[in-house]
């Protein structure tokens, strides 16, 4: 217990709990309005973390992830529109509730689910990120190498879209890393004579541009954005009966451990967990018949495991420094900005941070609970704000963090055009997801080839000798997930072509 | 538009940015860092990624002349034209006359352009949001933002 005395010390300040409170408050605002969700409310948050202490910052970010995946559950419940797509299981029995006259109660449902999701994973994530941290001190670049190998197939293989295109994303990404100083030799790479590129490209303006500008221009430019009906009900919170929580209590531990074993793999993402919860409480659950007329065991699925992903999807992000989607890829940079390096050294360096991170999550889950409890009613009001007077405050804001990390109005510049590239890949079904993780992982990666190569005498094959049995076993999962997804890929056009 | 056209305009686009990039990973300064010792140029890397990048490309291009052609919904066009612009006049005027003195015109501008027409809203956000994020900004987080050429302070 004694290495809790720091942590608690870190924590107990009026300014970790006030970012506490406000992190939860603006995640779960902006997590209800729909398209908006996690990657952009954290995005919009960062500059504000640029002056704040270390742990206020990280509470502020910690809350922010939490609530606006559970936010999510609010528009879906009530206006049957997900406000995160990790929510979208959660409209098949959530809004029925609500023409049933039942909004306040699948609140209730949502909000524990929630809860109890998030903490299942938080107590996860404190016993295995320092494990598998320690596992991964033995890597040498060629393991390294193939890990990263396997997080961007991954993700580039689950992506929305195709996976060919997933891929081309993730190549955009790795080689937009390679713009500016060559870490091995400092040749300045692809400047184009600019001077301003010789320092590489920010990640925080491309990722503003591509999640950000990107959002506000598909929505400005979509033929059927802002037709949203309003369902004028009960929108309170009431507490579901103990009685029907233990009826159910087998889909809890279920989904909660499925969202956090789908949040620790690179790129699967909560909208994933929480379908596959879902679809296992169809299959399994005590009340299977009744899923999709309004059955609470659906949303307790679907919202227990998307916000069980939130811990899980740390796992890999802390411990080892790979984020495996956008959010914890903005989350990274959040750490990384106060100096905090995530990686295998992380918690060596940094175990009070650590811990009190760590505990910080879980005040966070707690947190959200209560403000859900007493603030739903209200919250749901912002549902009902204008699209443009919304899309203009983002607009102002995500210009303001991306000038704001650096200074530069050069960055404001990159992330204007980041938003028109975004908006163009969106339109070609392109995932814009895969090049932020590129652009972070970049680096690592042509850093670990490069080394290896030296270590191995200029010989790649010398990567998958017994020598190195773990990266042949990662490579093997890449291949394996190459292949996979692109017999998916082909199997479903053969199958609609054969419908059509 | 069709899914098939979209397609290979796309691919078509990407491999011709794959080939400007090509030429700029050619050029003879980065051949001469070999010599360094360091095991391999500066531009290995990126090749390996163009290589990929060109490669997936061509394949995107053979899929969409085989596989099913659908039709895509058309963007508005003249929304998203009109966005593209009114952000390009915001960050060229933000570094012209400063944060505060842009962003007031570009959101009651942008709230204008795209249908609402509520005028106290309007008046209230185009004030009050830009002057809230200004003061915070400046006064609080202590990151100082674009200032105009006339005024200290903003």
């Amino acid at each position: 217990m004694e290495f809790l005395y720091p942590a608690f010390e870190l924590l107990a300040s009026p300014a970790v709990f006030i970012a506490i409170i406000a992190g939860v408050i603006f995640g779960l605002i902006l997590g209800a309005l729909p398209g908006l969700g996690s990657v952009l409310a954290i995005t919009i948050a960062l500059p504000f973390t640029f002056s704040m202490d270390l742990m206020p910052s990280i509470a502020l970010v910690l809350a922010i992830y939490c609530s606006s995946v559970y936010g999510g559950s609010l528009s879906a419940i009530l206006i049957n529109t997900p406000g995160t797509p990790q929510s979208a299981a959660t409209m098949l029995d959530g809004f029925p509730m609500t023409q049933q006259g039942k909004a306040d109660l699948a609140i209730g449902w949502s909000t524990i689910a929630s809860t109890i999701g998030g903490l299942f994973s938080a107590v996860v994530l404190i016993f295995a990120a320092p494990q598998l941290a320690q596992f991964a001190l033995e890597f040498g670049p060629i393991e390294t190498f193939a890990l990263i190998c396997m997080a961007l197939t991954c993700i580039a293989g689950v992506s929305r879209g195709s996976m060919l295109k997933g891929l081309l994303a993730g190549t955009i990404g790795l080689f937009l890393a390679t713009i500016g100083t060559d870490p091995m030799t400092g040749t300045v790479r692809f400047d184009f004579d600019i001077f301003q590129l010789s320092a590489g490209l920010g990640l925080i303006p491309v990722l503003v541009g591509l999640f950000a500008l990107t959002e506000v221009f598909s929505r400005l430019a979509d033929p059927n954005a802002g037709k949203i009906d309003f369902v004028t009900t009960a929108s309170g919170f009431k507490v579901p009966p103990l009685r029907e929580w233990l009826l159910r209590w087998k889909t809890i531990i279920r989904s909660a451990v499925i969202g956090t074993f789908i949040g620790i793999l690179p790129g699967t993402g909560a909208a994933t967990a929480s379908f596959i919860a879902y679809s296992e409480a169809k299959r399994t659950g005590r009340f299977k018949e009744n899923f999709g007329k309004g059955e609470p065991e659906g949303l307790i699925a679907s919202e227990t495991s998307n916000n069980a992903v939130t811990g899980g999807a740390l796992v890999p992000t802390l411990a080892l420094g790979i984020p495996g989607d956008p959010v914890t890829a903005v989350l990274m940079t959040a750490l990384i900005i106060q100096g905090i390096e995530p990686g295998v050294r992380l918690f060596q360096n940094n175990p009070n941070e650590m811990n009190a991170a760590f505990m910080a999550l879980i005040i966070c889950n707690l947190v959200m609970l209560v403000v859900g409890a007493f603030g739903a009613r209200y919250i749901t009001k912002v549902l009902k704000m204008p699209e443009q007077v919304l899309l203009a405050m983002v607009m102002i804001l995500s210009l303001v963090g991306s000038y704001g990390v650096s200074g530069k109005m050069f960055d404001v510049l990159v992330t204007l055009l980041a938003g028109v590239l975004g908006y163009f890949l969106r339109l070609c079904n392109v995932p814009t997801a895969p090049v932020i993780i590129g652009l972070v992982l970049g680096p690592i990666l042509e850093e670990t080839l490069r080394q290896g190569l030296i270590l191995t005498n200029n010989d790649f094959l010398a990567f998958f000798t017994l020598e190195h049995p773990v990266a042949i076993v990662l490579m093997l999962i890449t291949f394996f997930i190459l292949v996979w997804s692109g017999y998916t890929e082909f199997r479903q056009s053969r199958d609609r072509a054969k419908s059509n | 538009m069709s899914s098939r056209l979209r397609d290979i305009l796309f691919s078509s686009f990407m491999l011709g940015v794959n080939l400007l990039l090509w030429r700029q990973s050619l050029k003879p300064e980065y051949a001469d860092i070999q010599a360094q010792d360091y095991g391999f140029s500066p531009n290995f890397f990126p090749q390996i990624l163009l290589s990929i990048w060109a490669v997936i490309c061509v394949v995107l291009i053979v899929r969409a002349l085989l596989i099913e052609d659908t039709k895509q919904p058309a963007p508005l066009w003249g929304r998203l034209l009109s966005a593209f612009i009114l952000t390009g006049v915001y960050v060229l005027l933000v570094g012209q006359i400063g944060f505060l003195l842009a962003s007031i015109p570009f959101a009651g501008a942008f709230m204008l352009l795209f249908g609402y027409r509520k005028p106290i809203v309007i008046a209230a956000v185009t004030v009050i949001f830009p002057i809230a994020t200004w003061w915070i900004f400046t006064e609080i987080l202590k990151i100082y933002l674009p200032i105009s050429p006339w005024f200290t302070r903003f």
